[in-house]
């Protein structure tokens, strides 16, 4: 793959999130390190959807797709929805960066 | 050749809060790219402006006027908090250093870069 020819989104503006686990059963929370970001405050362009942030999330914490949701005020976000758009319905006026949840559902539960 | 071409999302993760970064057009010969500001990445490595022109010539660094990158900054939907642009000043004719937001400065400050093909993500779902 030749990364010349790329287009990173890379001029876009940029949106800074910190993405915190959100734990519910105990179990959950005794696993906390584990299924845990370390690094979570997190930048990417505002077009950005949910769905990209729940992917990169699966790889840096080697869980399927479907363990992971992203909430916000506990309400879970659409996948096609833009940082751009999350921004301005839920953050706007608000300093950076944009917080929001995450889950990890067992892998056995879909 | 737009077969070729792949759209990748960068991510950046860091386990700081991550300086500001702002998407300004420094000259009529580029659109808006993304931004820092010199003083925040000196402040963060505790480095001085001279060490680190000498360290990383290749890195971009542009000067503007202050009122023109508060003009700039201000347009921003993200920056719409009063509080962000606080210590900067619309009619100020000071000069501001920026340096160029780029995967090399990223890996100086501490955060680690997650590239995402959108088109990896279809078949994938259809799994």
């Amino acid at each position: 793959f030749d990364h010349s020819k790329a287009h990173f989104y890379r001029y876009d503006e940029q949106v800074s999130l910190c993405l915190e686990r959100q734990s519910s059963s105990l179990a959950e929370k005794k696993d906390k390190t584990k299924l845990t970001l370390q690094q979570k405050f997190v930048r990417c362009s505002v077009r950005a959807e949910v769905r990209h942030l729940r992917k990169v999330l699966c790889h840096r914490l080697n869980v399927e797709k479907h363990q992971v949701q992203m909430l916000f005020n506990n309400e879970s976000l659409p996948d096609h929805m833009t940082m751009k758009r999350l921004w301005l319905s839920h953050w706007f006026g608000k300093a950076q960066p944009l917080v929001l949840h995450y889950t990890i559902k067992d892998k056995r539960t879909r | 050749a737009d077969d070729d071409r792949k759209d990748l999302f960068e991510f950046e993760f860091s386990d700081r809060p991550l300086l500001p970064c702002y998407n300004i057009q420094v000259s009529l010969s580029q659109g808006p790219r993304n931004w820092l500001l010199l003083s925040d990445v000196l402040q963060r490595l505790r480095m001085s402006a001279r060490t680190f022109r000498s360290s990383y010539p290749q890195m971009e660094v542009v000067t503007m006027a202050e009122a023109e990158f508060y003009h700039q900054a201000s347009l921003s939907q993200l920056f719409s908090c009063p509080d962000e642009l606080e210590g900067f000043h619309p009619d100020s004719k000071e000069l501001l250093d920026l340096v160029e937001g780029s995967a090399e400065l990223a890996a100086l400050l501490g955060s680690t870069l997650e590239c995402l093909d959108d088109r990896w993500d279809k078949p994938l779902e259809a799994n």
